[in-house]
């Protein structure tokens, strides 16, 4: 998967959640689902019922169903400081 | 000229999904058994193992004749560890029948043979088989399996292979997946239109690529496999060659030859180009060997199989209960007894060691190596084996181990806590998908990481979920592995297990074994839900000597042992540790018999 691909985000009616970029599924609950983004940085989705219904790692697409309360990307800073500043 | 008398098929598919139940079928349709013949389930299995676990692990060879074609038809093994045997018997044929279960769908065997037709440009045929069952989701598996050609970089010919929908056990075929099918004449008729028949010549000098390998005490070694060019006869002066060693060159006397005919083989006196033949009279025939005719020495190109991956110490068996219940017990027979299995099994390999006690056998996997066991056990050897080893590469200077493609389907409430042990076991999740009400999850593991895992699984999924992996490729080293967390319980004194000393025993742990057993110092006797092993008495006497107080003699309950299967023995064993295999027992032991030896060893080992 191309590095230039276009993250992104898609939730309909709170129900489920699609993402695309996404380099490996790390943790998963009912409650939360971590996730590494092929830019480096990580997504915690986070909700009630959470259950995954597709990742493939070859073309980067995820999706989740259940009641999606959130979605914060974490570490994307940090990573960036850490190339520039070696 | 083009042999339209003739077919050559094999039939290809994964672990369980009805292939020799069609071929039974096939051979019953085609009016190779009499009407009254009596006709055990399963013809093609006649392995006992293979019967007993319902799995193909032989590649073997029939024919039926169909509208006056004779269609050679070559179950293949759908064994992800035989791998060997399925690269070879596709050099043999030039069309192939893919099998899927209705419900299953396609699995990693079928991912790995498809590979294989492809690349070799086979016509295939795909047949959804087991329609018949009541959660056949056959519209879905169709899906599958042509995203699955896609996958595999089909062309937009095999794309558009025939697709076929049969109930092997109910012997119906139909072309279209909402009509029943009465017999097996669509699966036939599909087979003479889709299969092209073979141009041959059979003026040119003779050429045969051996395949595969038989023998029997008569006639020694059989060679079988398909006539390239030209016409062979019996009693023929051939040359033996091979494309791997370009310095074989040797003379030899084709004595006798076979042809397939049902389920037996026919002397015959001549063969053309395109027949599978069966021929003896050449000692030291090898599979992928050529026989040509000395005017034209040819060798044709043979499929290189892959290594293998696993590897496991073979050792005589020298506790003290060695000799009492296998015939066959020094290191001459098991060496000999190694060294014949490489003769038709390609995947394997057998090396000696630096003592004359031991040799190095590595295979396809745990699985591959643990038939060969039970094989050897139940021709009445006896031997011991090490715990499985994977065999890691050095290139460029860095360590390299044997990666799997494992492929899991398990209930919706289990994939979180596979998800778990594999992280623990360094797997790496690159697919997951809802099945129907289940999850299909795809992880890249290391081999090692696999070992001992499949009853930690069946409990972690209630015994529901379904687990299938395939050698993959080789990758960098992943790193060090959390190693088996419990500890065993190894008997100190040699004698007969006995309820009192079982009953104080299972307080530290589950015990395998039952009163009435006869144990040996070092020999282990349960497992204990602490790291550490700990020594336990199970031959400890009630001594009658002293009084007791009244009810103190109230019945010790024991609680049932855990009986292991070959499988499970192997997936419990520790680096020092070595499994006992007779044909009547299987034993686990210490290296080490004697406990002050084996607490000295270990002590040394934790100051090293």
């Amino acid at each position: 998967m191309e590095e230039s691909a276009v993250q992104s985000v898609v939730i309909e009616q709170q129900k489920k959640i699609s993402m695309t970029c996404v380099e490996s599924v790390d943790a998963f609950t009912a409650q939360q689902i971590g996730l590494t983004l092929t830019g480096g940085g990580r997504a915690i989705i986070s909700g009630e019922g959470l259950k995954i219904i597709n990742f493939s790692k070859s073309n980067g697409n995820f999706c989740a169903a259940g009641k999606v309360d959130g979605v914060k990307f974490a570490d994307k800073k940090m990573k960036i400081a850490k190339r520039l500043f070696g | 000229m083009i042999r339209n008398d003739l077919r050559n098929v094999a039939i290809i598919a994964h672990v369980d999904h009805g292939k020799t139940t069609l071929v039974d079928q096939m051979l019953k349709q085609s009016g190779t058994f009499r009407e009254n013949q009596v006709v055990e389930e399963r013809v093609m299995d006649s392995n006992a193992i293979e019967r007993e676990r319902g799995i193909t692990i032989l590649a073997k060879n029939t024919s039926v004749h169909y509208h006056g074609v004779k269609i050679n038809i070559i179950d293949t093994p759908g064994h992800a560890d035989f791998g060997g045997e399925v690269e070879r018997v596709l050099k043999m044929v030039n069309g192939v029948l893919l099998l899927v279960d209705a419900a299953e769908g396609p699995m990693p065997q079928t991912r790995f043979v498809m590979q294989k037709a492809l690349e070799l440009n086979h016509r295939l045929i795909i047949v959804v088989n087991k329609v018949d069952r009541p959660d056949a989701r056959i519209a879905e598996v169709e899906n599958e399996i042509l995203e699955l050609l896609i996958d595999l970089n089909a062309t937009d010919e095999q794309l558009d292979s025939p697709i076929l929908f049969c109930s092997g056990r109910a012997g119906t075929a139909s072309l279209y997946a909402d009509k029943e099918g009465k017999d097996l004449t669509p699966l036939f008729d599909t087979i003479l239109n889709h299969i092209p028949p073979m141009n041959v010549d059979e003026k040119a000098p003779m050429q045969l690529l051996v395949s595969s390998i038989d023998y029997n005490d008569y006639v020694g070694r059989i060679g079988i496999g398909r006539i390239e060019r030209g016409t062979v006869k019996a009693n023929q002066e051939v040359v033996i060659c091979n494309h791997n060693i370009p310095s074989l060159n040797k003379r030899g006397k084709l004595v006798n030859l076979y042809q397939i005919e049902g389920l037996s083989r026919v002397a015959t006196d001549s063969a053309m180009a395109g027949d599978i033949v069966c021929f003896s009279g050449l000692e030291g025939i090898n599979i992928g060997d050529t026989v040509c005719s000395p005017d034209k020495v040819e060798a044709v190109p043979f499929v290189k199989i892959s290594e293998p991956t696993v590897e496991m110490t073979f050792s005589v068996n020298d506790s003290p209960f060695a000799g009492k219940e296998g015939k066959f017990v020094t290191s001459r027979h098991l060496r000999e007894r190694l060294y014949r299995e490489l003769l038709k099994d390609v995947s394997l390999k057998v090396e000696d060691t630096d003592t004359a006690e031991a040799f190095k056998v590595s295979g396809r996997g745990e699985m591959h190596l643990s038939i060969l066991i039970e094989t050897m056990r139940r021709e009445g050897y006896e031997f011991q084996v090490s715990t499985p080893k994977v065999l890691y590469k050095t290139i460029d200077g860095q360590l390299y181990e044997p990666i799997e493609r494992l492929i899991v389907d398990v209930p919706e409430d289990g994939t979180g806590a596979v998800f778990q042990s594999m992280g623990e076991r360094k797997g790496e999740l690159v697919h997951m998908s809802a099945v129907g009400s289940r999850m299909r999850l795809e992880f890249l593991i290391p081999a090692r990481g696999l070992f001992g895992y499949k009853s930690e699984f069946l409990t972690q999924t209630k015994g529901e979920g379904v687990m299938n992996s395939i050698f993959f490729e080789y990758q960098p080293y992943k790193g060090d592995l959390k190693r088996r967390d419990t500890g065993s319980l190894v008997a100190f004194e040699t004698g007969e297990a006995v309820t009192y000393g079982l009953f104080n025993a299972q307080d530290r742990g589950v015990l395998f074994i039952e009163p009435g057993t006869q144990v040996y110092e070092g020999m282990v006797v349960g497992v204990s839900p602490k790291t550490e092993d700990i020594n336990v008495n199970v031959c400890k006497k009630k001594h009658m000597t002293n009084t007791r107080a009244a009810g103190s003699d109230d019945a010790m309950r024991l609680n049932t042992p855990k009986k292991m299967s070959l499988e499970e023995c192997l997936e419990f064993l520790n680096d020092d540790e070595l499994l006992e295999v007779t044909p009547v027992s299987l034993r686990i032991r210490k290296r080490i018999l004697d406990s002050e030896l084996r607490a000295k060893a270990r002590a040394k080992e934790k100051k090293a």
